[in-house]
């Protein structure tokens, strides 16, 4: 399985009279191969969550294209074979965890037999046990991001897609989130995480892309930058003028 | 898309608001019919068929038209908006890339629920008919149904427009306004303060109606003619059945290409 983005490309109208044109992302291209993990790091507003929405077609963009196995990126997400976590969450709040997975489950076409077990694994991995059924309402920010997490990972997707999984989370839950993560890897399947906590993805991605205006500032494999990510981090942040005005 | 159609019912049954009001709306239609038309108050035994009858007509024309059309918009803004406010439709279309298929599935399921809703509401008055022993004109009652249902899905298709661009139920203002157009362009008053307008709309009703097509269904309360056609608007067809369809139809339409075409 590959994965190849060419020269994507998106701009923003702001305003509603002004239409003042801000560009998110421009001239991004980078390929990626399975069992590879992928970080997109920047600062706010760099274009992450552009970019994973493009990936993903929820925007749709300007110019450039997403492929999958050269098979265009809607294709691939038919096959039900994609995991998401947004990294807004403000989940249904009327339902418990059980009916939301459910509900999800329903619509990717799954019967209640085939996920039961996958659901009891992560439940039981997360400590979510007793919050099965009480409503999301209840859930703390931490706990709605286990539950993003689970939806996310709960049909074993080849292609996980996840934007700041992991704030806000506790230490252990951080720990059993990255280690499911590299099970994907494991399996042959590729992932792209977007975070600010360096310390994960020292831990988990094979490569490091970081994002400046929308712009890909640096692309690197990670056991180039391992020793002193912190370091890199700052370099390619100062070297891209992004902390001219400290 | 049954899948999605499966995924909006379960939400709308679950819904707590809905799980409120629905049963508020039949208790209000057997208040109306019960208390509020005098059946049953003393003297009411007295009343003849014909005033029996009309009563309890009214009153559910009343509750359905009024009630039915605040519970149609309700239902109208549960099509996107809420999966848009809580970010599910992300999850949601990356794992079902359909758009057009997820709007029809989810806009599908709510004239369902809605209809479904309409049918309970006409077999309860029928259970009352049935109860005071009372004479009806089955022409009446299934003309109120029919057109009340399309009314009622003109409403939620305005609505579920709307949701695609407001946020959570807040498009179902969006159906209000349509009613307060309605109102102005049938019987130029401002709905909720019932207040006449300075400028009369009236005379431009047939013209207005065609943005917002609601056949006024309290038609058949009025006793006189003159003032049925006062208050009766006729849309470019002609008929208004036929005009509230093709609306519907193109309205729908016309979401679902601008649903798949949004930026999330």
């Amino acid at each position: 399985m590959k994965l190849d983005v060419k020269e994507l490309r998106k701009a923003y109208k702001i305003g509603i009279f002004t239409r003042r044109i801000t560009q998110a992302i421009s001239e991004v291209t980078f390929s990626l191969d399975e069992g590879n993990i992928l970080a997109v790091v920047g600062q706010n507003g760099a274009g992450k969550t552009t970019l994973i929405k493009c990936i993903l077609n929820l925007i749709k963009s300007d110019d450039g294209t997403v492929t999958i196995n050269d098979q265009s990126v809607l294709d691939f997400i038919k096959s039900r074979e994609v995991g998401y976590m947004p990294e807004k969450l403000d989940f249904p709040r009327m339902i418990t965890l059980r009916e939301y997975i459910t509900d999800l489950m329903i619509l990717r076409g799954w019967e209640a037999s085939e996920y039961k077990k996958q659901l009891q694994y992560y439940v039981d991995k997360f400590y979510l046990t007793k919050h099965m059924d009480k409503r999301l309402s209840e859930y703390s920010k931490g706990t709605m991001k286990k539950v993003a997490f689970i939806q996310a990972i709960i049909h074993k997707p080849k292609l996980i897609i996840l934007d700041e999984p992991t704030d806000g989370l506790d230490p252990v839950s951080r720990r059993t989130l990255l280690k499911e993560i590299l099970e994907i890897k494991k399996n042959k399947g590729i992932a792209i995480i977007s975070t600010h906590i360096l310390s994960d993805l020292a831990m988990i991605a094979d490569e490091v892309i970081m994002l400046q205006d929308g712009r890909i500032a640096s692309h690197e494999a990670i056991k180039n930058i391992q020793t002193s990510l912190d370091d890199w981090y700052l370099n390619e942040v100062y070297r891209s003028g992004g902390m001219d005005k400290l | 898309m049954i899948k999605v159609m499966k995924y909006k019912l379960n939400y709308l049954l679950s819904n707590k608001f809905l799980a409120i009001f629905i049963p508020i709306l039949f208790a209000i239609l057997n208040f109306e019919i019960i208390i509020n038309s005098g059946v049953l108050l003393s003297g009411g035994a007295n009343f003849n068929a014909d005033i029996k009858y009309q009563l309890v007509l009214n009153n559910y024309i009343v509750v359905i038209s009024f009630f039915g059309f605040l519970a149609a918009i309700f239902i109208g803004s549960s099509v996107l908006g809420p999966d848009i406010q809580t970010g599910n439709l992300y999850i949601i279309l990356s794992t079902y890339p359909s758009r057009k298929k997820y709007y029809f599935g989810t806009f599908l399921t709510c004239v369902i629920y809605l209809l479904a809703v309409q049918i309970l509401l006409l077999i309860n008055e029928m259970i009352l008919i049935w109860i005071f022993d009372i004479q009806y004109l089955a022409s009446d009652i299934s003309y109120v149904f029919f057109q009340n249902a399309l009314n009622s899905i003109v409403a939620l298709s305005l609505t579920s427009l709307a949701s695609i661009y407001i946020k959570g139920h807040g498009s179902a203002f969006v159906g209000l306004l349509g009613y307060a157009f309605f109102s102005v362009y049938l019987f130029n008053t401002i709905p909720f303060i019932n207040s006449n307008l300075v400028f009369d709309m009236t005379q431009y009703k047939n013209i207005l109606v065609n943005f917002f097509p609601i056949e006024n269904i309290y038609g058949l309360s009025y006793t006189e003619t003159w003032v049925s056609e006062l208050y009766n608007a006729i849309p470019l067809f002609g008929s208004m059945y036929l005009y509230q369809l093709l609306y519907i139809v193109c309205l729908s339409c016309l979401s679902a290409i601008l649903f798949s075409k949004k930026d999330l």
